[in-house]
């Protein structure tokens, strides 16, 4: 079991009455790097302005190392936070800022030129020393945010959507570079996206967040491969949500279609939420698969062709190496493990409960 | 050809309103110069009007009152601006309405009104004299200094304030490292334009000071009821000068800032 760091017990928060953390409750452990995902205003910034000390919780509390730090400020944290926008300070160097923290704990002049030049080389940025942030470029910004955050050596770093602002390619470039810092540092991440990409690339442990509750957490494989409820189903990845009926353990019903799957301990008949992810179906000619359909669209995408086949009023997406016509019949075939079986929410407050 | 003329009676339209304006202060300033005491006639180049300026202490002690008076009011005004800035912009959208409104009326309302409610109000409480009157400077000043400084306070980056909090600063140190050099420019265009205010003030002023305490205004217009002498034309002379600098001061260190 490893030991935890950081500990969240029944938080909650509201903003001019609206609800934004429900009775939250989270355990972060030393040295992982976790990663709350959700779509904007899911609470997920909330809840790490709340670790760092920015925002109060209306109730619940906080505990770093089994010690309580609700009622600190954010400088008495031993936690820093990488902010979204670049907040570097303008009125200094890039030396300067680095410094900004170090000195005022009065570390010696030696000690400060030391770190600064070893945090510099941490994020790749030797030589920058007398640069003003004004003259830098966003990726080169949040370099230097890194540095000045780490160069304090806290023992958890807090990252707020830190990429959402750069290109692409160079958020794929720091995002390897994330992994590198954190293996080199080795303290604990807790990183804010809404990137599932970024979450599935870089976190040991992702938490999957929607109106102020936790949906699912796990680690980014079983939270693709087995998302627990429709929302984590749809916000992870494309998928392919649809009703069906369970006739027995390991088969369901889809679309009047008896199909084989690995799912066990639904009850007779029961209505289910059938999920398949588009990459998962193939196309097989018509009447070899387990059901038929017109492919309606068809989108050249680079690594594949993503196909719309639309059959008995559902539009099934399909990830496909091969093309297809567009406007011929064909058939969709699955194996049986790929098939994700759901219980079926009772109600819209059951549907982001569950995931507790 | 039509073209050319519109350009002609617009310039002639544009020096015609600067005419208006400035010539009569030019008037001024050229007989503040003259050696007759005639206000039509030239007679020749002399300093002797502000020679004897200088050297009448009734119209010292009312310059040094006036400056006295501008200095502290702006000062007071500028810190109490300041914290009742902060305060409305972290306000929510009905208390900001409201107290914005309220901030607003004394710099509509008619200073006579302010003056005349201003000293009802202290001879209850004090006798009238420096200090009503700084209090009622202070009043009419504070104002302003809001709205120098709100603009400032909106457009500032507030993310740089937290990340020194994050890195260690105490609240006071992060107020004093990222938070106040943002808001300079305001604050010195907030600080000039209350001390031009109270300099220029005579009516709240007239209704307020207590007697034996004079300012520039309120003595002029003592002086004026015995005659207009040319002294008063070199000191007027030198409030423009003053003013004008003040402005020119006001208008442009702000947009400095900004271009480095």
């Amino acid at each position: 079991m490893p030991e935890s760091i950081l500990e969240l017990k029944n938080i909650s928060k509201t903003f001019d009455g609206k609800k934004v953390i429900d009775h939250l409750d989270l355990t972060i452990y030393k040295n992982e790097f976790i990663t709350l995902l959700g779509p904007s205003g899911c609470g997920k910034s909330t809840l790490l302005r709340i670790i760092g000390g920015f925002v109060q919780p209306d109730e619940g509390r906080v505990f770093c190392n089994g010690v309580d730090i609700t009622d600190l400020p954010p400088e008495k944290r031993n936690l820093h936070t990488v902010f979204q926008k670049y907040s570097l300070f303008p009125h200094y160097d890039v030396a300067e800022n680095i410094a900004f923290g170090l000195k005022l704990k009065k570390k010696s002049k030696e000690y400060i030129r030391d770190k600064v030049k070893y945090a510099l080389r941490l994020v790749n940025m030797e030589g920058f020393e007398h640069r003003k942030p004004n003259l830098l470029s966003g990726g080169q910004q949040q370099r230097v945010a890194i540095a000045r955050a780490i160069v304090n050596e806290p023992e958890i770093l807090l990252l707020d959507e830190p990429l959402g602002a750069l290109d692409l390619k160079l958020r794929q470039e720091m995002q390897r570079e994330l992994m590198k810092i954190k293996r080199e540092v080795g303290i604990t991440f807790v990183y804010v996206t809404h990137d599932q990409g970024e979450a599935l690339t870089m976190s040991d442990r992702i938490i999957v967040m929607n109106q102020g509750l936790i949906q699912q957490m796990g680690d980014p494989k079983s939270i693709y491969d087995e998302p627990q409820n429709a929302f984590v189903a749809d916000f992870i990845g494309e998928s392919n949500i649809i009703t069906g009926i369970m006739r027995k353990d390991c088969l369901v019903e889809i679309q009047g279609q008896d199909v084989m799957c690995v799912d066990t301990g639904f009850q007779k008949d029961e209505p289910v939420d059938v999920v398949i992810r588009p990459e998962d179906l193939s196309i097989v000619p018509e009447g070899a698969g387990f059901i038929d359909g017109l492919a309606t669209d068809v989108i050249y995408q680079g690594a594949y062709y993503d196909i719309r086949v639309l059959a008995d009023d559902y539009e099934w997406a399909i990830q496909s190496v091969n093309p297809v016509m567009c406007g011929t019949r064909v058939g969709l075939a699955i194996l049986p493990e790929n098939i994700q079986i759901m219980h079926k929410p009772r109600s819209a407050d059951e549907e982001v409960i569950r995931g507790k | 050809m039509a073209r050319k003329l519109t350009g002609f009676l617009s310039r002639f339209y544009l020096l015609l309103i600067m005419i208006f304006l400035y010539a009569p202060i030019l008037v001024m300033v050229v007989l503040s110069f003259n050696s007759s005491r005639s206000r039509v006639v030239w007679e020749g180049f002399t300093l002797n009007w502000y020679v004897r300026l200088f050297s009448n202490h009734q119209i010292m002690d009312a310059l040094i009152n006036t400056l006295v008076l501008a200095l502290a009011s702006a000062g007071i005004s500028l810190v109490m601006g300041l914290l009742a800035a902060l305060g409305i912009s972290a306000m929510r959208r009905r208390g900001y309405t409201i107290t914005m409104g309220l901030t607003n009326i004394p710099l509509l309302n008619a200073d006579i009104v302010t003056g005349i409610a201003l000293m009802l109000w202290f001879i209850h409480f004090m006798p009238l004299s420096f200090h009503s009157v700084l209090i009622a400077h202070v009043t009419f000043n504070i104002p302003y200094v809001i709205l120098a400084v709100l603009p400032k306070i909106q457009q500032m980056n507030i993310s740089i304030y937290e990340a020194s909090r994050d890195l260690g600063a105490s609240a006071v140190y992060g107020f004093f490292t990222m938070i106040l050099p943002q808001l300079t420019g305001g604050l010195v265009s907030g600080f000039f334009m209350a001390f031009t205010m109270s300099m220029d003030d005579f009516v709240i002023t007239y209704f307020t000071k207590g007697p034996g305490f004079n300012t520039l205004s309120t003595m002029i217009y003592g002086e004026i009821r015995k005659g207009i002498k040319p002294e008063m034309y070199a000191l007027s002379t030198l409030i423009f000068v003053t003013v004008f600098a003040l402005l020119l001061v006001v208008n442009f260190l702000p947009g400095r800032q900004e271009e480095e």
